[in-house]
This record gives C-alpha cells, structure tokens and sequence, in this order.
C-alpha cells in the first residue's frame, strides 16, 4: 500500500530550486479525473462539506448554464470511457441516466433542462469526482471565473473570486505580476485549443491533513502551524500537490479547470532518498516571498531540521 | 485612474471636466493650464443645489459624445465618483484617458474571509495612512486585515484573519 502511494503521488519538483513559471506542460492521457483509492472518503468529505456551506463551495453566474452542461457531459464522457467499470450513461435522446457504481447511485434527467437535476449541473457532476472544478469563460480578451466548485481550496475563496478576471484572480499572489507572468499565462491558456488540454502541478506544505484548507477556515486549521515541531514533523505536516488540468471546451468555448489535490506526509516523502535530497534542498532556497505566500514561513526551520536529520541518518 | 492629485496631461484633442463646487477647487489648476494653453475644454456641473444638478442620463450622454482623444478629469467625493468611474469605463474611457479625484469620506466595503460579511470602512480625507487599519468583521467578530485584493462583483476588499 504505502509503496503504491509513494509510486502513484505527483511529486511536483524538478531541480534543486522553485520559482514562480508557466510550467504547463502537455497532457498526454486527456482525461479530466482521476479516481484513487480515497474516492468514497473524499467524496463524502465533499458533499458534507457543499451541504453544510454551500456558498463557500459552489458558486455560479446566471449565464455558465450552457457551459455547465458541457462540462456535465465532458465529465461524464471521461468517467464512461476511462472508468466504464465504475460509472455509466445510458442515453436515449437527451433522456439521460448517470450510474454511478462505487456509490450506488443513479440520477436520471432530460440534459439541458436543470430542473429536473437535484443541483446544477456543474454541482452535480462535481459531487462525482474528487477533484474541485473550475469553470472560466472567455471573453474580451480575457477569461473570467464564472463558475465553480470547490471543497478543497489552498487558501483561497471561491465566493470572493467568482467573477473576477484571470488577473483580479492572482493579484494576490507576490512578484507575479511584477515578473508578467499572470500576463504570460493568460496569453497561454487564451491559446489553448480544444483536444489538447494541459496540465501542471502546484504544492505548498500543510500543518495538519486537512484536504479543506478554506480560507473560511483558515482562524482554526491555520493554527496547526504553531505547532509543529522537528519530532513531529515527519508525521505532522504534508506536501500537499494540486494536480491541475486545463481542458478548453469546444461549444461555449470557456475552460474547465480540474484540481485534485494530494497530501503525502513528509515521513513518506523522506523515505524516498532521491526526493528527500531534492526538498530539502528547494526549501532551503526558497525566496522568502514564496514562502510567505505559502504560508511555510513560521515552521520552515522545524522542517529543515527534521529533513536535514532523517539526510543524516540515510548517510 | 485614481489618483490623489490631478495632474494636467499636455497635447490632447480636448478636455473634458465633471465635477461639483468642492471638485472644482481640486480640478482648478488643471483648468487654468488648459486656459493657459489656449485648448479647448468642456466643463460639466453635477451637483450643488438640486436646480443646476446635471442628471445621470444627460451625463452619459456628453461622455457618450466624446471622441477619441478627448481626456476627461472627474472629482466628486468618494461615493458618487465610483458610479461615474464606471460609467466612464462603460462608454469607453480608458485608464489613460481619464483622471478620478476622490474627496471625503471614502467608504470601502471588507469582505469577511471566515463568513463572508461585508464591513463598510469610513476613512476619513485626512487619513495619510495608506494601509487599512485592522477591523472587527460586524458580523462574526473575526479582526480582520484589510487587503488590496478586490472584488468588483462584490465591490468590496478581502479580509484576511489578523491574528492567528
Ligand atoms: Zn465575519
């Protein structure tokens, strides 16, 4: 089990040192989804989480319903051809059936009438799929987040995001619009074409295993930081990866945007030398800007330290 | 743009002005180097005492005739200069061809990142201080910073927690 987990988890670095990049690279098996072995769990974490706060979760502008239901049948066509074991369409006409086998589920509606869905369609078929869904539509020029779903943020808030440019999106983010690279990958994404979507990994370090590191929740989960410690390190704190893949969608001609995120505890990722060499390395270089914004500043040093220890031992 | 001082643009087609008494006063040393520079200008009263106060329409209107290369300069106080602003960037008015001069209390609106509640934030004309100060969110009590990050669909700044 725990070498599959090491074997299966999306280790994001390359090098010996990280910065801010377009590293978007071609996504070679064009499928929007993954399911792992934590599928029941975190689906159930999900809907828990979309039906006690819906509005942190889900958000929609009037006008995504046309690209809702393109995602819904971009999704489920992903789910039937590379999981047909696991989830099925039956369809006659635009009289539609979607099972779902490892929940046991089926929802049967007319495509394209959201009435006779319990939800949207971009919230139902996102509580089908462990990954967080964005949907951005583009117009003059630009792309604007205008619909989405999302349980597992790092930090971040659908709710205040949802309508806002590409740009208005990342203003927060330290040295990446000085450096041009939100205009360098707006450009990017502007260009994508459909059937040939990409993809990319993003990472910070989390203080705790919560998947729901909301910014609504931050008081509580961001207090996990205070107590880390080189003893507790190994077990305590996580590499969480975001594997974020971008599709363009041909009809409306907007972008769906996947994010499934992965947390691997540092005492897995130590035992991979190679890995171990690499961290340990990157975070001691990491410009202090990059770490501020991913909020590793206050426990780096106890990370190093248990790094730098378990480098020792490997000698 | 916003800015805290008009400044007088040199060479352009011609010079638009929408303000109010108190405006005036700000816009003035602007209109006199226009005088100066014999250009031509337009000046549009909004305003005062409700007989001579400009309707939006007819506003809309003036701002919807003006062609390219005409650079407008608009100070009102705070509130009502955010509703022209968009007006202005509705019809066509680019950020390098306008100037927004806010006086008064400015009301800024803070989204509560922990439950979403707005916060309205007076800051006083007076304040030098550039960075917000730190609030209590008034509905769930969370001390909040003040960010730069805004949101023109809720037309409000993010609140970070303060403290953890
Ligand atoms: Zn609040």
């Amino acid at each position: 089990m725990q070498v599959d987990e090491l074997r299966r988890f999306p280790y994001p670095f390359k090098g010996d040192m990280y910065r801010y990049s377009n590293n978007s690279t071609p996504l070679e098996h064009a499928c929007s989804i993954e399911v792992t072995s934590g599928y029941l769990r975190e689906i159930g974490l999900k809907r828990k989480l979309l039906s006690k706060y819906p509005e942190r979760c889900y958000q929609s502008r009037s006008h995504t319903l046309q690209g809702q239901w393109e995602i819904l049948e971009f999704v489920s066509e992903h789910l039937t051809t590379y999981h047909p074991d696991k989830f099925m369409v039956r369809k006659n006409g635009n009289e539609w059936t979607f099972i779902n086998k490892l929940l046991r589920e089926e929802q049967s509606f007319t495509f394209g009438d959201e009435t006779t869905l319990p939800f949207e369609p971009l919230d139902f078929i996102g509580r089908h799929v462990q990954e967080d869904m964005i949907f951005m539509m583009q117009r003059d020029g630009d792309l604007f987040l205008d619909a989405g779903q999302l349980c597992f943020p790092a930090n971040w808030s659908l709710a205040f995001n949802v309508g806002m440019s590409f740009k208005e999106i990342h203003q927060p983010i330290p040295g990446f619009n000085e450096e041009k690279l939100d205009e360098r990958i707006l450009k990017f994404i502007m260009q994508m074409e459909a059937g040939d979507p990409w993809w990319r990994k993003n990472w910070s370090l989390m203080a705790g295993n919560r998947l729901d590191a909301s910014i609504e929740t931050f008081d509580e989960w961001g207090q996990d930081r205070k107590k880390v410690t080189k003893e507790n390190a190994g077990e305590f704190v996580h590499l969480r990866v975001e594997v974020q893949k971008l599709f363009r969608l041909p009809l409306t001609n907007g972008i769906l945007f996947t994010i499934h995120t992965h947390l691997l505890p540092l005492k897995k990722l130590a035992s991979k030398r190679e890995w171990l060499e690499q961290f340990t390395n990157i975070l001691a270089e990491l410009p202090s800007h990059i770490a501020e914004y991913k909020g590793i500043v206050s426990y780096r040093n106890s990370v190093l330290q248990y790094l730098e220890e378990r480098l020792k031992e490997r000698r | 743009m916003n800015t805290e001082k008009a400044t007088f643009i040199p060479d352009k087609r011609k010079y638009l002005f929408l303000t109010d008494q108190k405006g005036l006063v700000i816009l003035q040393h602007v209109i006199d180097a226009v005088v100066e520079s014999n250009l031509p200008f337009e000046l549009v009263f909004i305003g005062g005492s409700s007989e001579d106060e400009t309707p939006q329409t007819d506003v809309s209107m003036w701002l919807s005739q003006q062609k390219m290369g005409n650079f407008l300069y608009v100070s009102l106080q705070w509130d009502k200069l955010d509703s022209i602003k968009r007006l202005a960037e509705d019809i066509g008015f680019s950020n390098e061809e306008a100037q927004y001069i806010g006086y008064g209390e400015k009301k800024t609106n803070v989204f509560c990142c922990r439950c979403h509640g707005i916060t309205v934030v007076r800051e006083k004309e007076t304040s030098e201080e550039k960075e917000l100060p730190e609030i209590r969110c008034k509905h769930c009590d969370l001390l909040l910073s003040v960010s730069d990050h805004y949101s023109s669909l809720r037309d409000a700044y993010l609140g970070y927690v303060a403290k953890l």
